[in-house]
């Protein structure tokens, strides 16, 4: 008996100790990840929308809700980009799933609803296949110029979109992502 | 047992892909190119000399019959303390190695070094394993990627070698040319290591 009770203390005690130093580490660090984090995302905003000047508003909570409805839920963030004050067009961080886990997409709409641009900001997937959806450049450049309102598929579902080599469910997933923001923008347009 | 051999044994005699087998999965899933395999190599090095060190301090402490939950504790929070620090600290590193760092948890290096050496040997023994292991392992990674990926892709880390003109097989990139080419090297180093010996 007296024996179960040392295991127990001691593993106890690793776990405590083990908990701690987790707890102390994440309590220096999280800040700084959060904004790194920040700072990339607005990188990210602001590459999908070169032409916009200012990228810091966000759509209202009730319209965010709204679009959700029509968008099943995969539309995580939704920015105004302005230009000179005026609106030229959103910016829609969409998380789909993906091969390995979930990707975050983050897609540029202008006004007139034509894809500016598209980057894959987070992802699991596979390295030197699926993760080749942040770096391949006809992948990525492929999305820019299709309007908002087109249904786009990858090649194997009889779309125009060009899979990644050994990574259709990565591109298919990233496909649906940007079909969401454009249905996203469609929905701003028709609450306008 | 010297400390240079320890180290020495690790790399070759005692190579943890081509002579032990461990961490197969690590090895089949991101070897598709030479800088993949030496990323997973390197974060896997690290995390090994850390663990190997620690487990080493930790062997008198730990008790026998609940050895292989200190161990999964200890190795579990060296990982996520490398992961949080180079992603607060070294972003772009971060975002390069990022992918495998969750991996190494489950990397069965690890636990099999700490399990049959650290948890027996010194301090100093115990970092030379470390090392020696993690050489072995970035070493056969990087190979595999560097085979994988110029037959694959025409290209060596990266850079084009056989031309635009090359055909890529794309076999060696997917899954099944993991297993032909770790196979294929498991045997010419086996066969290395056996003239050695018997020598």
């Amino acid at each position: 008996m007296s024996k179960i009770v040392k295991l127990s203390v001691t593993l106890f005690l690793i776990c405590a100790i083990a908990c701690g130093v987790l707890g102390f580490t994440n309590e220096i660090t999280a800040p700084k990840i959060a904004v790194m984090e920040a700072e990339a995302a607005q990188q990210a905003r602001s590459e999908v929308m070169p032409g916009a000047d200012d990228i810091s508003e966000k759509v209202s909570d009730d319209l965010l809700a709204k679009i959700n409805e029509a968008c099943d839920g995969k539309i995580e963030e939704a920015y105004v980009a302005k230009k000179g004050g005026e609106v030229c067009g959103y910016t829609f961080q969409v998380k789909e799933n993906g091969f390995g886990g979930s990707v975050t997409v983050m897609v540029g709409i202008d006004k007139d609803g034509n894809v500016t641009g598209m980057r894959v900001t987070k992802h699991s997937e596979t390295a030197g296949l699926g993760a080749k959806s942040t770096t391949d450049e006809h992948f990525i450049h492929q999305y820019e110029g299709k309007n908002a309102s087109e249904n786009l598929k990858v090649v194997k579902d009889g779309g125009d979109i060009d899979a990644l080599t050994g990574a259709t469910i990565t591109s298919r997933a990233v496909t649906r992502a940007v079909n969401y923001a454009g249905q996203a923008f469609l929905t701003i347009k028709e609450a306008k | 047992m010297k400390p240079l051999k320890v180290l020495t044994d690790g790399i070759l005699k005692n190579n943890p892909t081509f002579r032990l087998l461990l961490g197969m999965c690590a090895t089949l899933a991101v070897t598709t190119s030479a800088i993949n395999g030496f990323g997973m190599g390197a974060s896997t090095m690290v995390v090994l000399i850390f663990s190997n060190i620690f487990i080493s301090l930790l062997r008198k402490v730990i008790p026998n019959e609940i050895r292989i939950p200190c161990f999964i504790v200890v190795i579990a929070t060296f990982t996520t303390i490398v992961d949080l620090v180079l992603h607060a600290f070294v972003p772009s590193l971060h975002a390069a190695l990022g992918l495998y760092i969750p991996l190494i948890v489950v990397n069965c290096i690890i636990l099999g070094r700490a399990e049959s050496f650290a948890s027996k040997n010194d301090v100093l023994l115990s970092t030379m394993d470390g090392i020696g292991c993690g050489i072995g392992f970035t070493l056969s990674l990087t190979v595999i990627g560097l085979v994988r990926e110029f037959f694959g892709a025409g290209t060596l880390f990266g850079l084009s070698v056989l031309g635009a003109s090359y055909e890529p097989m794309l076999i060696m990139i997917m899954p099944p040319g993991a297993f032909i080419v770790l196979g294929t090297l498991m045997g010419l180093v086996n066969k290395v290591v056996e003239g050695r010996e018997s020598k």
